[in-house]
């Protein structure tokens, strides 16, 4: 499955602007451009993300064939992840298609983008791949997860 | 270590607030709501995220870089 939709995260950021006391007229908008911009922004990340090699395996030859047995890293940004520059347009476009087009539009896009930048270096500074990628050939050869 | 958590995530879009000069009463609240879609959305991203296969390996380590799919 691709990284979080927009839809998916709409009603979690409904949900939490709700929980913080934000209801004015604008809310839902805000809400809709936020899980836009972090959807967009997690997209662009899974095409960008790159993990690192070096993951303990165990593989012995000739036959090459066994398991990852220790956890692999995820590269950091910028080379392993969007910048906020990057992301800026994006929060500027889902915040102008929700018509939110105050004079603090430009600083609040600013932010999301600055906050999402962030997490992501966060995200792949803490979750690492799990061990157990089957081996086969000096090749993995199924899906491996992250934890 | 799992995915950001909302409180390690607050402070940082609080910060950012501040720099952008986002000061108004609800600025506090905002930040918090930002900050606990952003976990959410890393927690799902953590769940459905796999890496691909086809990283080329050593006998005793992987020799290549992978890819999330």
């Amino acid at each position: 499955m691709p990284a979080p939709t927009a839809s998916q995260l709409e009603g979690i950021a409904n949900g939490a602007l709700q929980s913080a006391g934000i209801r004015g007229q604008d809310a839902p908008g805000l809400a809709a451009a936020l899980a836009s911009a972090i959807a967009q922004a997690l997209s662009l990340f899974l095409n960008q993300a790159m993990v690192l090699p070096g993951i303990p395996a165990t593989a012995p030859p000739p036959s090459g064939s066994g398991s990852t047995t220790g956890p692999g890293q995820l590269l950091p940004p910028p080379a392993g992840g969007p910048t906020a520059q990057q992301l800026e347009g994006f929060a500027r476009a889902a915040l102008t298609a929700q018509n939110l087009q105050g004079e603090k539009a430009g600083a609040l896009a600013q932010v999301i983008a600055a906050s999402i930048a962030q997490a992501l270096v966060l995200f792949t500074a803490q979750v690492q791949v799990a061990p157990g990628i089957t081996i086969s050939g000096f090749s993995t050869t199924s899906p491996g997860s992250l934890l | 270590m799992p995915a950001p958590s909302k409180a390690q995530l607050q402070p940082l879009v609080e910060g950012f607030m501040q720099q952008n000069e986002l000061r108004g009463q609800d600025a506090p609240a905002l930040a918090g709501a930002i900050a606990e879609v952003l976990a959410q959305a890393l927690n799902l991203l953590l769940a459905q995220a796999k890496v691909a296969p086809g990283i080329p390996c050593s006998p005793g380590a992987s020799a290549g870089p992978g890819r999330l799919l």
